[in-house]
């Protein structure tokens, strides 16, 4: 058995660790999510965190997490009973109740939903996801890949609009978005019900203690509980330590030049606006250009493409030491850019047509299909 | 001398106080126990100077830990809250300040579209409720207030009507996005009400010692300066002022409108930017008590250790500014005390450490007074907006911009003189296209401004 607990002291640390698997743009703002999380870890006790071949195969079990805004989640607040609605709704699926629930995705504000919602169903979580990452849409998932239908999807908005929707991935998709805009801007989902058994091929193992692992190391830096050092010092250990526990390489760093909308066309698929951002690495001279689309999906380094989806780009802020992102930043501020790769699923065909730049609406291959 | 500026910073029973008028500093430090004392302290400062305005930094004044008392605080939501989880606070200081906790159904969303009615019978219910368990003062807020406050301004009307002795404070006229922590602004801004009401008679009876034209304003936490009857509204406004107003000393005294400052302490550096001459702000820093508030405050990083470490971090981050690097001594009259001696020697090795062109400022007076004297009207807007094309946008605006150019006017600014600092439209991340968040911060120069 691998079962450990998520308790309230684990919070800070999954949060930290939420806001870097975010890819930048879909984690900020989220810290209202963390105090929220406390409070419910409080009230009903530890979540236990479970590995998939820990639970009976044949345990019913489904991935929980948002579509939407942040910000539009920090302004209305989920009311803590909307996973009671979703377990409802998915058991008539199974035709018993749900026995464990794992992340949709184990990042951004998607850390923190499913711990919450196996604290209020009082059920294990599995430590796993279907992504890495974000992605913007919930079909862009290794559970999609390895064949899971997303629906039944299950929705519930925090005034309790709810629905349930039986019908393919890409058209439930369409249809809660446009639900989730009128409902207050985000929607809690319950989506992919399958058993457990299904989830050895179909999930990121380990998602979740990545997470804590990563954010410790983010939090024990931003705390200054690292007395290793001062200034460049401790900027430098924290990007060492960041690389050695997630195997990201750091593109470069420097000041932001140019930040603001991109002029690029965007497919009317994604929500959000196009956004772009230029940093200027100190040490090579290099102009780094940044483009996102709700996260940071592509990188290019004096106009040469040297990251994009689905490996993760993440902005860490040199005075601050947190990870940060186009919302935050203005012209002056002082970045690194760090590349996560993705799960090896990802790289695979299948994974880059539907998480890779041209899902995106880039006319790019990604760096590792050249070699195909 | 003419046209002489007065900054006042009250603290733990003292008044460190800088008069500015032109190129000159005079500086004057006391007791600040009883009005007779800081008057003659002030009058002692001005010399027969004319002085139009006293500017008081009082954040020390109005610590919610210490000066806050316990408020109803009343959530409207479109749905009640399962077993009130999700909302309790972590935070010791908003648990003691929090008297009493309820939700009442209502509230709209960012954009404006109603997600349920006001129950307005349950709303009095607990506005009566906490009025008969002794307290003074309400904190409302409205999820979707940013975007619509007719909840918020409905409720506030039908408590006051009903209930005249319960004070009510509204979250939109408080704190930006993001409920939890508007909810904590309000809270703290509730609490510090009563407190406020004295502080501002204070230091408005102080002032009008000094003569029929002197005006007596206050320092905010964004390094802007408000009107007595703002900080009366509004005195979590007023916290967090003491950095900020370092910052916009420092950047005075140097001559410059734009620099990254370091404010050099006995145990460390603060490092902030100052953007044409007001500090650079944020509204996701840990206020008092480490309580997150939708509110802006300048943004001061920490360096601790050596002079010799939090030399080379500085000059780290100031090889890679484009705008010029300050250092500054940041406590009381520099060279006077241990305390001072520390802090100015840690300033002196920093600057050592950095280009020629550094300035190193070793204020006449203490740095935050000198600030306080000088700083200017200004005001910060935070909302969502939707804009199908670039033209709706553009005109959207235009509309919060003006409305930040108004609230600059109110403060004291001198007709014309208005100016939009900083707008950014941010793309709101996962919400349909056209979503922005617009972010104004505006500014003005003061009325007395020689």
């Amino acid at each position: 058995m691998t079962a450990r607990s998520i308790t309230v002291a684990d919070v800070p640390a999954l949060l930290a660790g939420a806001e870097f698997f975010s890819t930048s743009a879909a984690g900020e703002g989220i810290e209202f999510a963390g105090v929220w999380l406390e409070d419910i870890l409080a009230h009903t006790g530890p979540v236990e965190l479970v590995a998939a071949d820990d639970l009976d195969p044949d345990t019913p079990c489904a991935a929980v997490g948002a579509m939407g805004s942040t910000v539009a989640m920090a302004e209305l607040p989920p009311s803590g009973d909307e996973p009671v609605v979703l377990a409802r709704s998915l058991a008539g699926r199974f035709g018993a109740p749900l026995g464990a629930v794992m992340p949709l995705n184990a990042a951004s504000v998607n850390a923190l939903h499913p711990v919450a919602a196996a604290a209020v169903l009082g059920l294990p979580l599995i430590d796993c996801d279907g992504m890495g990452r974000v992605f913007p849409l919930i079909h862009q998932t290794t559970y999609e890949l390895a064949g899971v239908s997303l629906s039944p999807l299950a929705v519930v908005s925090a005034g309790h609009d709810s629905l349930l929707l039986d019908t393919g991935s890409a058209r439930a998709e369409q249809i809660a978005r446009s639900m989730a805009q009128a409902a207050g801007g985000w929607l809690l989902c319950g989506m992919y019900p399958a058993r457990v058994a299904r989830l050895r091929e179909a999930a990121i193992h380990g998602s979740v203690s990545r997470v804590l692992e990563v954010g410790r190391v983010l939090c024990e830096h931003a705390s200054g509980d690292d007395r290793s050092g001062h200034g460049t010092a401790r900027h430098e250990r924290l990007l060492r330590e960041l690389t050695a526990a997630t195997g990201a390489a750091v593109l470069g760093g420097g000041r932001v030049v140019e930040i603001g909308p991109s002029v690029r066309q965007a497919g009317t698929v994604y929500p959000g606006n196009p956004v772009g951002m230029v940093v200027h690495d100190h040490d090579s001279g290099r102009l780094i250009r940044l483009e996102a689309h709700n996260e940071l999906v592509l990188a290019l380094s004096d106009g040469a493409l040297a990251a994009a989806v689905p490996d993760l780009l993440c902005l860490l802020d040199r005075s601050t030491l947190r990870m940060t992102g186009p919302e935050r930043l203005t012209a002056g501020d002082q970045v690194d850019v760090l590349c996560v790769p993705a799960a090896p699923v990802w790289h695979s065909v299948a994974g880059l047509a539907l998480g890779g730049p041209g899902a995106f609406g880039f006319p790019l291959r990604h760096p590792r299909e050249e070699g195909r | 001398m003419e046209g002489a500026r007065i900054g006042v910073r009250l603290a733990a029973g003292h008044a460190h106080a800088a008069l500015v008028a032109g190129g000159e500093v005079r500086q004057a430090a006391g007791r600040s126990a009883d009005d007779r004392a800081l008057s003659r302290l002030l009058r002692g400062l001005a010399q027969g100077t004319p002085v139009q305005s006293v500017t008081w930094d009082v954040s020390a004044e109005l610590d919610p830990a210490s000066a806050g008392s316990p408020v109803a605080a009343v959530r409207i939501l479109p749905r009640m809250p399962f077993r009130g989880l999700g909302s309790g606070h972590p935070s010791p200081l908003l648990r003691a300040l929090v008297g009493r906790q309820a939700a009442v159904i209502g509230g709209h969303d960012l954009f404006g579209v109603e997600l349920a009615m006001l129950d307005i019978y349950a709303l009095l219910r607990d506005a009566a409720e906490a009025e008969a368990q002794g307290l003074t003062a309400l904190a409302l807020t409205a999820t979707g207030a940013p975007g619509c406050h007719d909840h918020e301004l409905v409720a506030g009307e039908l408590i006051r009507d009903a209930l005249p002795q319960l004070r009510v404070s509204l979250s939109h006229q408080v704190g930006g996005l993001g409920l939890l922590d508007r909810e904590a602004a309000t809270v703290i801004n509730a609490a510090l009400l009563g407190r406020a009401e004295q502080v501002v008679e204070r230091c408005g009876r102080v002032a009008g010692g000094l003569g029929p034209l002197t005006s007596s304003w206050f320092v905010a936490g964004d390094g802007g300066r408000i009107s007595a009857e703002r900080l009366r509204l509004l005195p979590v406004l007023g916290l967090s002022a003491t950095g900020a107003a370092a910052l916009t000393g420092a950047a005075r005294l140097a001559g410059v409108d734009d620099a990254v400052v370091g404010l050099a302490r006995p145990d460390g550096l603060a490092v902030g930017h100052v953007r044409d001459g007001l500090p650079h702000v944020a509204t996701d820093l840990p206020g008092p008590g480490g309580v997150r508030m939708a509110v802006p405050q300048a943004a001061l990083t920490p360096i601790s250790g050596s002079a010799a470490a939090s030399a080379s971090a500085f000059a780290l981050l100031a090889e890679h500014d484009q705008h010029p690097a300050v250092v500054a001594v940041a406590g009381e009259a520099a060279g006077g005390g241990d305390h001072n001696r520390a802090a100015t020697d840690r300033a002196r090795a920093v600057a050592a450490r950095l280009p020629s062109a550094t300035v190193l400022v070793e204020p006449p007076a203490e740095l935050a007074a000198i600030g306080a004297a000088g700083t200017e009207p200004s005001a910060w807007l935070d909302t969502v907006l939707y804009a199908e094309t670039a033209e709706e946008l553009a005109r959207k605006r235009a509309v919060v911009e003006q409305r930040a150019l108004t609230l600059v006017a109110e403060s004291g600014a001198r007709l014309g003189s208005e100016r939009v600092v900083s707008s950014r439209a941010l793309s709101v991340s996962f919400l349909r296209s056209g979503s922005y968040r617009l972010v104004v911060r505006a500014g003005g120069r003061a009325e007395d401004d020689a």
